[in-house]
């Protein structure tokens, strides 16, 4: 997930699961908590959390 | 305060931002007409009605900002976006930036503007503040270090910041930037450039108001910039994706793309 695309999450299956049409934005806050688990998987922001 | 009604300086503010949010995530919001969700499919009938498709970017961005708000510091309008829209799509951007700014978030406008002299301060002046002011922009070097003056000086003074292309993450980056001239790449040059701007624009803090863009799809070099400029926040599109490594480093960073499936 890019973080250009978390705005157009509605089009992908594994953040539209579930969700009605009307329900694009719950798509973009899975998309942008998704990509803030990767990051803090991925990378040295994890040590952010226990800021 | 300043005239742009900030208290601090923006790394002091980007990084308290960050913290609070337990991220150093950024959501662009690079809106098109033909990925819109059914919602807003009248979209499709004003794909000739620039003022109607502005109206429904405004609520199309509107909408993201609320859900992504409580979630991450920073979002960042790729101004093309709202640009090819013309008068309309300016109006619609000014919204957005400014509602952005209302929920708390800080706004990167994402211009890649560059020039000399008055046109850069006139570039600065018109994405630093006014209507369209946002936190930060950022900004082409391709004209010298003299054409990113003129950014430095109103970021300074408007406690806003920049960030300047340093190695970008498209391939075609290695064909200037990759050329070597007096023992060094040219975007070494530039990160000196960046830190040295940083640096003297920290007043004493870790961070100065010139951050850098580097892109994560060439991650040795990311190491290394972020030891060259250690005054400078780092702007990493690209991040995880297109078969990127990471980041070694401990020291901050906005991903702006993390794609690991690309």
């Amino acid at each position: 997930m890019s973080a250009r695309d978390v705005i157009f999450a509605h089009a992908r299956p594994e953040m539209n699961d579930g969700l009605a049409d009307g329900q694009w934005q719950s798509a973009v806050e899975r998309a942008a908590r998704d990509m803030i688990e990767r990051l803090a998987a991925d990378t040295p922001a994890a040590v952010l959390r226990g800021t | 305060m300043t005239p742009a009604g900030h208290s601090a300086p923006f790394a002091t503010r980007l990084a308290a931002a960050v913290k609070a949010r337990g991220t150093p995530a950024c959501v662009g919001l690079d809106p098109r007409r033909e990925s819109l969700p059914p919602a807003f499919r009248a979209a499709d009938a004003a794909a000739d009605d620039p003022l109607a498709l502005a109206g429904i970017f405004t609520e199309f961005c509107r909408g993201v900002i609320d859900a992504v708000a409580p979630l991450v510091p920073i979002v960042k309008p790729q101004l093309a976006c709202f640009e090819a829209l013309g008068a309309p799509g300016m109006t619609a951007l000014a919204d957005v930036i400014a509602y952005a700014r209302a929920k708390g978030l800080l706004v990167l406008a994402d211009g890649k503007r560059g020039d000399i002299g008055s046109t850069a301060e006139a570039y600065a002046a018109g994405w630093l503040t006014g209507p369209w002011a946002a936190d930060a922009l950022t900004v082409n070097p391709y004209l010298g270090l003299d054409s990113i003056e003129p950014f430095v000086k109103t970021a300074a003074e408007r406690a806003a910041g920049i960030f300047v292309l340093v190695k970008t993450s498209n391939p075609g980056s290695k064909d200037f930037q990759d050329l070597t001239s007096d023992g060094r790449t040219i975007y070494e040059h530039v990160a000196a450039g960046v830190e040295a701007f940083a640096e003297r624009t920290s007043g004493g803090e870790t961070y100065g108001a010139v951050g850098a863009v580097v892109g994560a799809t060439w991650p040795k070099q990311l190491d290394d910039l972020r030891t060259a400029m250690p005054h400078a926040w780092i702007l990493v599109p690209g991040l995880g994706g297109r078969g990127a490594g990471l980041p070694t480093s401990a020291e901050p960073f906005i991903p702006t793309d993390l794609d690991r499936s690309s």
